[in-house]
């Protein structure tokens, strides 16, 4: 099944933007801290969030004063909207509260309907989306990419001197190592 | 770890009255079975749309914003070579949509393309992505040795030592 693509625009006030600024610079400094327990949930192929000033952001172009400042969410999954949602209300609703808390309307990350709703009512309809890897789950790719490199350091132990049977014996227990990954 | 991957988001606003010839140029030109994106090595994801911005009450009405086409994606990075791949790989594709945005200059002329895309383009606050050390190449190379193990595995079960050595010798080879 190929991944599903989510837009989802939401606006915020300006001390919200300034916040949200706030926690991306923090996000910044530590090293990854911060995506752990959303690179941890493994069904994100990849979630993009950015803060829209303006509209357009091209100077040449007047401002369209009937969009405010937007919280832009760009993300790409794996199964459905509902494990997506439920998830997150789950495992990461600090997280969430962090980006959304301040958002006009949003209810809450704590629980599962109103959340659904909030993002039900502001995502838009994606027109045209593209996977190079349409078949492969996030965890599919990670484990394929765990595999190879277990694969090149079996491969570089491999010794042209070990009897078959060792080498037998070596690729058994190479094969019982990555049985999670396979 | 260096990012191998970098995300490109472009929103640009489409001209007045012209957002569903916009969305029918999408329909056209980027069916899913044949993506212009397929074209442009270093494309992990892509997505192109049409979405009206958030409404902004003023002196208490609701007014509706101007439409604008969102093209975002993460590439291999840089994303700027990427994004000269795409312009060099699918530039009818492009032109066919963009040409209905405010002030874009065509595929024609490279320098002029990417200071469009560079004036439209917004910055990344915050991002998780699932293999970020990973290009589509690695990807695409990690899958397909995956298989290939699994499928040695499988055809030496049960072989003697000796002729599974031997098939080792010859898949490595090979």
């Amino acid at each position: 099944m190929a991944p599903t693509p989510l837009t989802v625009l939401t606006p915020v006030p300006l001390w919200w933007a300034v916040w949200v600024r706030l926690t991306w610079m923090v996000a910044a400094v530590t090293g990854g801290l911060v995506q752990r327990p959303l690179r941890a949930l493994s069904f994100i192929q990849s979630a993009h969030w950015s803060l829209v000033r303006r509209w357009p952001r091209d100077p040449a172009v007047a401002s369209d004063r009937a969009a405010p400042r937007t919280l832009v969410f760009l993300t790409t999954y794996d199964g459905s909207s509902i494990q997506y949602i439920d998830a997150f209300v789950r495992v990461v609703p600090a997280n969430i509260e962090a980006l959304y808390g301040g958002a006009r309307g949003f209810p809450g990350p704590f629980r599962f309907r109103p959340v659904a709703r909030y993002i039900d009512e502001h995502c838009h309809p994606v027109d045209h989306a593209w996977s190079a890897q349409p078949d492969a789950t996030t965890t599919t790719i990670a484990q394929a990419l765990a595999l190879r490199d277990r694969f090149a350091a079996f491969e570089r132990r491999v010794d042209p001197r070990w009897s078959d049977v060792r080498f037998a014996a070596e690729w058994e227990g190479f094969l019982t190592d990555v049985q999670d990954v396979v | 770890m260096a990012a191998a991957t970098e995300a490109l988001v472009v929103l640009a606003r489409v001209r007045t009255g012209e957002a569903d010839a916009a969305r029918a140029a999408i329909a056209a030109h980027w069916p899913a079975a044949a993506s212009p994106f397929a074209l442009v090595a270093g494309t992990h994801l892509a997505r192109l749309q049409v979405l009206t911005p958030p409404a902004r009450r003023l002196r208490g009405r609701r007014r509706t914003p101007a439409e604008h086409v969102l093209l975002a994606a993460d590439a291999d990075a840089p994303a700027a070579a990427w994004l000269e791949r795409l312009r060099a790989a699918a530039p009818g594709p492009l032109d066919a949509v963009l040409g209905h945005c405010a002030f874009y200059p065509g595929t024609t002329e490279r320098a002029a393309f990417a200071r469009w895309i560079a004036a439209n383009r917004l910055d990344v606050g915050f991002s998780v992505i699932g293999s970020p050390g990973a290009t589509t190449a690695d990807v695409r190379a990690a899958l397909g040795l995956r298989d290939e193990i699994a499928a040695f595995a499988e055809r030496t079960q049960g072989l003697d030592p000796t002729a599974l050595r031997t098939a080792w010798r010859d898949w490595r080879a090979a």
